[in-house]
């Protein structure tokens, strides 16, 4: 496995240090420019917390961390092609996927954990009692798990977008080896793996919300609407998202097995 | 050694291989011959154990081909293959990280002897010297059965000999060299035994030395005289359907 991910890191090193790079960058930018406002006296704390709440939320958690995901198509859409020389090697398929898994997560990881130094950096700089105010507001993302200890908050917030983005990855992969598993011709199976990707994740969703439809019919009938149950229904959605991975997952080695590279 | 057991492989309406049956043995190197589109590249990707959508048996030793025995099996694409990040050592680093039987020195040997810059990358290098680094890699593998499909492909004159001169110093002790190529003159002096094949199917093979004697010409006009009968015998045939 290390082998597979050293070879990994050697393919994407200079993606993977360019986004590592910019993330820093744009971290540090961003405390500095929060640095800079505290100094003006006629702008109050909540407005710099809301600009950077802002510009933190669109650039740096939503966006650079998804440069995880790009990674993992890049990745396997090039190994299942003609030039993927990895499936020419005596490396079982389902090593070679859970490879690029094991890549996107750390480097996910890398990026979320640069992400989140920066706010907690730009908290410290409003004042240093709100750094507790860092764990909240991503505690306040997780809908899976609640309780007043705002670390395991924390913990609950970044399991939830880490798997989300991990799922996310297997999804498109398995949609990339439906396609090319179902056309001969480049353009069908790109067509094809768009419509694979907007099924499986209508399935799924219309799978959770028929669950939710029933808990919400259950919870009528007792007359209460709390939030214990949208935590329930929260958490059958994200056991239905990993059954969904593991099948997926289990799919994209089945079909890129069975339709490796070099075969036309 | 190879044995390949009525082995069919359709791609659609197309077929390409068709009810192949053959049994490579050892300390033999072999010349697959045939037109284009007669199936070689798809018997070299079901023999490299590329191809799993196939009736029939492709048996290593005994054993069906799949993922493990690309260790013992050692295969040579058509087309270049290869990472964009890949300099002429990195390729050896890689086959040395992953195939066990690969010896480094043999390669760097070979790197050299081909004159080439192992510090070079290989997106920035022609068609024939790519194909120069990939016969070296192949060809550094201690494997049991080495599968070479077009080796000398885009190399110039000097490097194709330079080839056929690394292919012979192969010591061929438990080892079949399977060669594909359409210069049927140099594998005359090169291989030891001939393969035709032609719409997916074995249609004549035998050996080089034994044919010669036999038929009183080189294989490359045997050849030349088999094809010609064969397709004369097709159209016939055609000519009659219509």
């Amino acid at each position: 496995m290390l082998k597979l991910l050293k070879n990994e890191w050697k393919r994407y090193r200079l993606f993977s240090i360019i986004m590592v790079g910019v993330s820093v960058l744009v971290g540090l930018l961003l405390v500095l420019a929060m640095f800079l406002i505290s100094f003006y006296d006629d702008i109050d704390d909540s407005a710099i917390l809301a600009a950077g709440n802002i510009i933190l939320v669109s650039l740096i958690i939503y966006c650079l961390p998804y440069a995880a995901v790009i990674y993992g198509i890049l990745s396997y859409s090039t190994d299942i092609g003609r030039k993927g020389m990895i499936f020419l090697t005596p490396v079982p398929t389902w090593k070679v996927i859970l490879s690029k898994l094991i890549y996107t997560s750390v480097f996910f990881v890398i990026l979320y954990a640069i992400s989140r130094c920066s706010i907690m950096l730009t908290y410290s700089n409003v004042a240093a009692d709100e750094i507790s105010e860092f764990f909240n507001l991503f505690a306040s993302h997780s809908i899976l798990f609640r309780s007043d200890n705002v670390v395991l908050n924390a913990i609950a917030s970044f399991m939830q977008y880490f798997f989300s983005i991990i799922h996310m990855v297997i999804l498109v992969m398995a949609s990339i080896s439906l396609g090319r598993f179902s056309a001969n011709s480049v353009g069908v199976q790109v067509l094809l793996s768009i419509l694979f990707y907007i099924a499986i994740s209508m399935i799924e969703s219309i799978m959770t919300l028929l669950i939710f439809r029933i808990m919400s019919i259950f919870n009528y009938s007792t007359g209460t609407f709390s939030s214990y149950y949208i935590i329930v229904t929260s958490w059958i959605g994200f056991i239905i998202s990993i059954v969904f991975s593991i099948a997926l997952y289990i799919v994209s080695v089945c079909l890129t097995d069975k339709k490796v590279n070099l075969v036309s | 050694m190879l044995q390949m057991e009525n082995v069919n492989v359709h791609f659609g309406a197309q077929t390409a291989l068709d009810n192949f049956s053959f049994n490579f043995e050892p300390n033999h190197i072999y010349s697959l011959i045939g037109p284009n589109g007669c199936g070689k590249s798809t018997f070299m990707k079901a023999a490299a154990g590329l191809l799993k959508n196939y009736t029939g048996n492709v048996l290593y030793c005994g054993q069906k081909v799949r993922t493990a025995e690309r260790s013992k099996i050692a295969y040579l694409p058509t087309h270049p293959v290869y990472y964009r990040y890949m300099s002429v050592d990195d390729m050896g680093a890689f086959y040395e990280e992953f195939f066990p039987d690969f010896s480094r020195s043999e390669y760097n040997s070979m790197i050299a002897f081909f004159g080439l810059n192992p510090k070079q990358k290989l997106y920035g290098m022609s068609t024939g010297m790519v194909a120069k680094v990939r016969v070296s890699a192949t060809l550094s593998r201690n494997a049991d059965v080495i599968l070479l499909d077009e080796p000398i492909n885009g190399i110039d004159m000097m490097g194709q000999e330079q080839v056929w001169q690394i292919i012979k110093s192969i010591n061929l002790d438990g080892k079949a060299i399977i060669i594909s190529s359409h210069m049927l003159d140099q594998l005359e002096g090169v291989c030891d035994y001939v393969v035709m094949m032609n719409a997916g199917r074995v249609i004549f093979h035998g050996d080089m030395a034994q044919l010669r004697v036999q038929y009183k010409m080189s294989v490359s006009e045997l050849y030349r005289m088999i094809y010609a009968q064969y397709f004369q015998a097709m159209a016939m045939r055609g000519g009659m359907m219509q």
